[in-house]
């Protein structure tokens, strides 16, 4: 019955928890979309209810966050290939480790790497994959130096 | 900001002497130029005013009203501005200045050239070539985007969709009001503002959270095209206007920003009761600014896909991946087994991946249980080093279906006393309609209206006024377990007796759905009918409700059964409700249905049939 009232009602009814401030950075980890706006792990509610993005007071969102976060080091200024990679941390993973995906041809092709070699460039990352995601609390510019590593020996 | 004030101050104070200033200076007549509908598109005016509301975004306090005014304020400030900076109202209204200066040629006439620190930032990082329009598919659980959703994305030189940027315009809402949140977005009380985020950020939203599918739709702008609507963007994105649900929502405001580019098509003159987004999509094919459509498929429509393209994955391989997905054997025991091949040990770990990642969503994993089980699948997946791609069937496109709004023309017979009636529903879309482009199972009134005219008694009556009524029947299957549901709110001729009487009527339901050839649903219902004359013959009703769809691209029949219990104030009877319908569809936007009703009340039994001609406009 419930669900059925929340389906009438929409479910803009349920009421928004409110968010404690958490001292662990998420920003420039694993779990940026889930965990970045309620870092406390009770995720989701303040996202469930966007609705055609009837929410927010931030209208801008273009100059967000890797201002925070450790800096790559072996890569030459590229800030549009260090702040995706940032936010898609969790899709990046996810497609180096099947070897194929959008947001891993967004980063071959932020990083200039020839077409043609791309298949060996995936294929030398998935077999990386423990390495490049080392553990939980890995940084997108660990990521990032370790992808470059790799790129160099394709 | 003092500097406006400043020059608002200025231009009251000489204004006569400024506009002949400007006149002869620019050797222009700006009354002519206040009409040009470029200038009248940047300004967003339409039926003698403009629809922004927010009193910044006009130079002249007249603004809003009197386009001509705002002109010469416009140029006056360009051309007196002393701000050296992001505070020029050149860096603020970068759009209304290209386009003026094309005309006017005003750079030559100015004394320096002010610097937009931030708007050259932005163009930077935007860098706009392309342009799409993103329809989000329909959403039924929840009113505010049932209908869909448009937004559009701006796309940097990459061939990757995921660098560019979502447009996208939104109430600036507080879902914590409940009801109130309704009156407002209906009657204007919210603050609607564009806004701009990764391209990535909205597939997230939408797609992962809401599980909506998402429709890309190529524009045929040019780059300076696309960079003039980034620069609109620009000078529009803090200024507001209020938000109407109905007609000056979020797809409509999408449209003023292809009307600055291209205003001879007038694309929002198409819209003034009621914007329904897929509408807005039409307009634009007709028009053939759509070049290019690419389906993007939500979280769940690509587990449904993986699982439809590799027909080798049997029950028991979608199980296994479950169980991985939820960590309820142990991944490397998996990796070790045998019996299982490599290529089918990679397509259930790519299985166990999109279903960890829908999962950890709709259970909301705690943040550290996320992380570790996301490393250790990945990890796992990673060891077999072979490629799954998925291949998507894309669906028939929303501007495939019939049009929103309908018209019906009746004949029948109401337990023998014959009929004829018209029905008109202004949206959306009902079980009995055509699926092409429509969420199967779905039905959403919002309103409708039936009038029946019995020729032989000389009578017309009211026979039905929906207010609003849903069903929404989703299949549950061996992965998705969703509930179904129906709610129903009307004013509605009903038996009672030995003859029909109207009632307010009052029906909400759920249940589950099941689909093979047939769209199956059972659930119980429960309502309640007010009966307006007499409230002695008001009724609570409850009872099980069946409903199969065989649903087809030419034919659709559905069939249903309601027996319940029918309580009235002193005393209980039994009830058995049949409906059939049967629907043959002549064209996209025409169809014929055939439909019996008949119903057991108290002993006593009362038939309807009609045949009827329907056409969606």
């Amino acid at each position: 019955m419930k669900k059925v009232l929340a389906g009438i009602l929409g479910a803009a009814v349920i009421a928004l928890p409110s968010f404690a401030v958490n001292k662990e950075n998420v920003g420039c980890g694993l779990g940026y979309m889930l965990f970045k706006d309620a870092p406390d792990s009770t995720l989701f509610e303040i996202l469930a209810v966007t609705t055609n993005g009837t929410f927010g007071n931030q209208t801008f969102g273009i100059t967000t966050g890797t201002l925070e976060c450790k800096q790559p080091e072996k890569v030459v200024k590229n800030d549009r290939l260090f702040k995706f990679v940032t936010e898609n941390m969790d899709q990046l993973a996810a497609d180096i480790a099947s070897g194929n995906g959008e947001a891993l041809d967004t980063v071959a092709e932020l990083m200039n790497i020839p077409v043609d070699k791309r298949d060996a460039f995936y294929r030398k990352l998935q077999a990386n994959f423990d390495k490049i995601y080392s553990s939980e609390t890995v940084q997108s510019a660990d990521v990032i130096d370790r992808i470059v590593e790799i790129a160099q020996e394709v | 900001m003092k500097s406006l004030k400043r020059y608002k101050k200025s231009l009251k104070a000489g204004f006569f002497a400024c506009l002949l200033f400007i006149h002869n200076a620019l050797s222009y007549d700006l009354e002519t130029l206040s009409h040009n509908p470029k200038w009248l598109k940047l300004l967003h005016f339409k039926n003698g005013k403009s629809e922004i509301d927010d009193p910044k975004f006009f130079l002249s306090k007249e603004g809003k009203t009197n386009p001509y005014k705002e002109l010469v304020a416009t140029i006056q400030a360009f051309l007196e501005s002393k701000e050296r900076g992001d505070n020029h109202p050149i860096c603020k209204f970068p759009a209304r200045f290209q386009f003026l200066d094309s005309l006017l040629k005003l750079k030559s006439k100015l004394s320096f050239f002010p610097e937009c620190k931030e708007l050259n930032k932005f163009l930077r990082e935007i860098n706009p070539q392309k342009i799409s329009i993103i329809f989000s598919d329909y959403y039924i659980n929840s009113p505010a985007s049932m209908y869909g959703h448009t937004f559009l994305r701006i796309d940097p030189p990459f061939k990757s969709p995921l660098l560019g940027y979502a447009v996208n315009y939104a109430a600036n809402a507080d879902a914590k009001e409940g009801l109130m949140y309704y009156i407002k977005g209906l009657t204007g009380g919210y603050k609607g503002f564009y806004s701009i985020f990764p391209y990535y950020k909205k597939i997230f939203e939408y797609a992962n959270l809401e599980s909506r599918n998402l429709w890309e739709y190529s524009l045929n702008l040019k780059p300076e095209e696309v960079r003039f609507i980034t620069l609109h963007i620009w000078e529009i994105k803090d200024h507001y206007s209020y938000y109407y649900f109905f007609d000056k929502n979020c797809s409509y405001q999408i449209l003023y920003l292809i009307d600055i580019v291209h205003p001879e098509y007038n694309l929002t003159e198409h819209f003034n009761l009621w914007t329904i987004p897929v509408d807005t999509i039409r307009v634009l094919k007709e028009k053939g600014l759509i070049i290019n459509l690419h389906f993007r498929p939500s979280a769940t429509t690509l587990i449904s896909e993986f699982i439809k393209g590799n027909p080798d994955i049997n029950k028991n391989d979608i199980s296994m991946a479950q169980k991985i997905a939820r960590f309820e054997i142990n991944i490397k025991n998996f990796l070790k087994e045998k019996s299982i091949s490599t290529v089918k040990k990679a397509k259930i770990l790519e299985l166990s991946k999109n279903l960890f990642l829908y999962f950890s969503i709709k259970e909301k994993l705690p943040q550290k249980v996320y992380k570790k089980r996301l490393l250790k699948l990945l990890s796992a997946r990673s060891k077999i080093p072979v490629k799954i791609p998925i291949k998507v069937k894309k669906p028939y496109p929303p501007e495939y279906g019939h049009k929103p709004a309908k018209i019906s023309f009746e004949a029948g017979s109401e337990n023998g006393k014959k009929f004829i009636s018209t029905t008109v529903r202004t949206a959306y879309h009902q079980l009995e309609d055509r699926d092409t482009g429509f969420l199967k199972g779905s039905e959403i009134m919002f309103p409708a209206m039936t009038l029946k005219n019995f020729p032989d008694r000389n009578k017309t009556v009211i026979d039905n006024i929906t207010f609003i009524k849903i069903i929404s029947i989703s299949p549950r299957n061996i992965i998705f377990k969703p509930t179904s549901w129906l709610v129903n709110f009307s004013y509605q001729r009903d038996w009672i007796n030995k003859q029909k009487k109207p009632f307010i009527n009052f029906e909400t339901g759920f249940g589950l759905g099941y689909e093979s050839h047939f769209l199956y649903y059972i659930g119980i219902s429960s309502g309640a009918q007010i009966n307006l004359y007499n409230s002695k013959n008001s009724r609570l009703i409850s009872g099980i409700k069946f409903i199969s769809i065989y649903s087809g691209r030419k034919i659709k029949h559905i069939f249903s059964i309601y027996p319940g219990l029918l309580f009235y104030t002193n005393n209980i009877t039994k009830s058995v409700k049949f409906n059939y319908k049967s629907s043959f569809f002549i064209s996209q936007n025409t169809s014929v249905t055939a439909s019996l009703n008949y119903v057991i009340l108290g002993g006593r039994n009362f038939y309807q049939f009609a045949f009827s001609t329907n056409r969606f406009f």
